[in-house]
């Protein structure tokens, strides 16, 4: 069951929205309504977890890639997501590099071994 | 009696088949997060070379353009087992490339055909008044086929920048396009992944209940059980 094409959403640093930008993902919508956040260091951790939000909402977009910096700051609104659309990537940042053991996904992956389902 | 062991030892079977896809699945998901990892690293420094080259406020968030039409989608596709998959779809200079891409095409043609001959009816004879045409169906058909409406083509991001940039910048949108391709189908492994651990949770869940309705019958030797049994005891 093919469905029409989604967008790709990010929200990161400027470094890694603009990387992403050039590579052709971004979209102003008829609203001015862009799928992308450039987190400064003045945005609040309020204005990510809404932007994060109105992305879960927006039924045109597949994927959102987001700095795993950034994603530990909306941590709880990252686990609080089990739908398969849209995804919720968590790629490096240029300060921070990728820690797989703070991905969310490999760390539910991980809590499906306990001592007691081994038995 | 029998018939509820080798249940159990089904059930055991297929769990191990799901944790066996599943240590295959996260060793693919690591390779590609390498790879994804290594290729925006590279993009970042190709974007800090192109920074040296053209200043320092020349690659910024200041340079994005007013209009920005998407060159990139995503295709979903629900697949059997309950995951989604998802593709890479382009759409360069208007043209979509993704799996809907011959249904589109068609009919694309066939608007700049018809446009055509009426330019060349208006030329020729002004006074006459052809019956319309019944071809607007399909027009209607694209319309509802596009996304929204249908934005205009894509334009290169690169031109943000200025007309000619420098190569580092080529290089660093080469490294995130290539990089974007990896995160779909990393997408696509983290969801086959979360369906995993949701039927492995199932299988489990079953399996306990197996467990329990055999231990409720007097004298049952549960699967794994009988070699602690001590012979003669």
């Amino acid at each position: 069951m093919a469905a029409r094409g989604k967008l790709i959403a990010v929200i990161g640093d400027e470094d890694t929205c603009t990387g992403f930008l050039l590579g052709g993902i971004g979209e102003l919508n008829k609203n001015r309504k862009p799928n992308f956040l450039v987190v400064e260091k003045e945005t609040s951790v309020t204005e990510i977890e809404e932007t994060f939000r109105s992305f879960l909402g927006r039924d045109d977009i597949g994927i959102i890639l987001i700095n795993q910096f950034i994603a530990e700051m909306i941590r709880h609104a990252i686990d609080a997501h089990h739908r398969s659309i849209p995804a919720v990537l968590e790629i490096p940042s240029k300060e921070h590099p990728y820690d797989a053991s703070k991905d969310s996904i490999l760390r539910r992956a991980r809590g499906m071994f306990t001592a007691e389902d081994l038995r | 009696m029998a018939g509820e062991d080798e249940k159990v030892t089904v059930v055991c079977q297929e769990l191990d088949q799901l944790v066996l896809k599943l240590m295959s699945k996260l060793e693919t998901l690591q390779e590609k997060r390498q790879t994804f990892n290594n290729l925006v690293e590279q993009g970042w420094l190709s974007l800090s070379q192109s920074r040296f080259a053209m200043g320092n406020k020349s690659v910024s968030s200041l340079q994005y353009g007013h209009q920005m039409t998407p060159s990139v989608h995503v295709c979903t596709c629900a697949c059997e087992n309950g995951s989604w998959s998802f593709e890479v779809g382009n759409t360069d200079n208007g043209e979509r490339k993704s799996p809907t891409k011959g249904l589109l095409d068609q009919p694309e043609v066939q608007e700049i055909g018809f446009k055509e001959q009426v330019l060349r009816r208006r030329k020729g004879d002004l006074s006459r008044k052809d019956p319309p045409v019944s071809r607007d169906i399909p027009t209607e058909k694209l319309k509802s086929m596009r996304q929204g409406g249908g934005p205009g083509p894509a334009q290169d991001p690169l031109k943000w920048f200025g007309v000619l940039v420098p190569q580092s910048l080529r290089q660093a949108q080469n490294s995130f396009k290539k990089g974007l391709s990896l995160a779909v189908d990393i997408a696509t492994l983290q969801s086959s992944i979360e369906t995993i651990y949701e039927q492995y949770r199932a299988l489990l869940e079953k399996k306990k209940q197996l467990l329990c309705s055999l231990r409720v019958k007097p004298g049952a030797v549960l699967p794994g059980e009988e070699e602690t049994q001590l012979p003669g005891a």
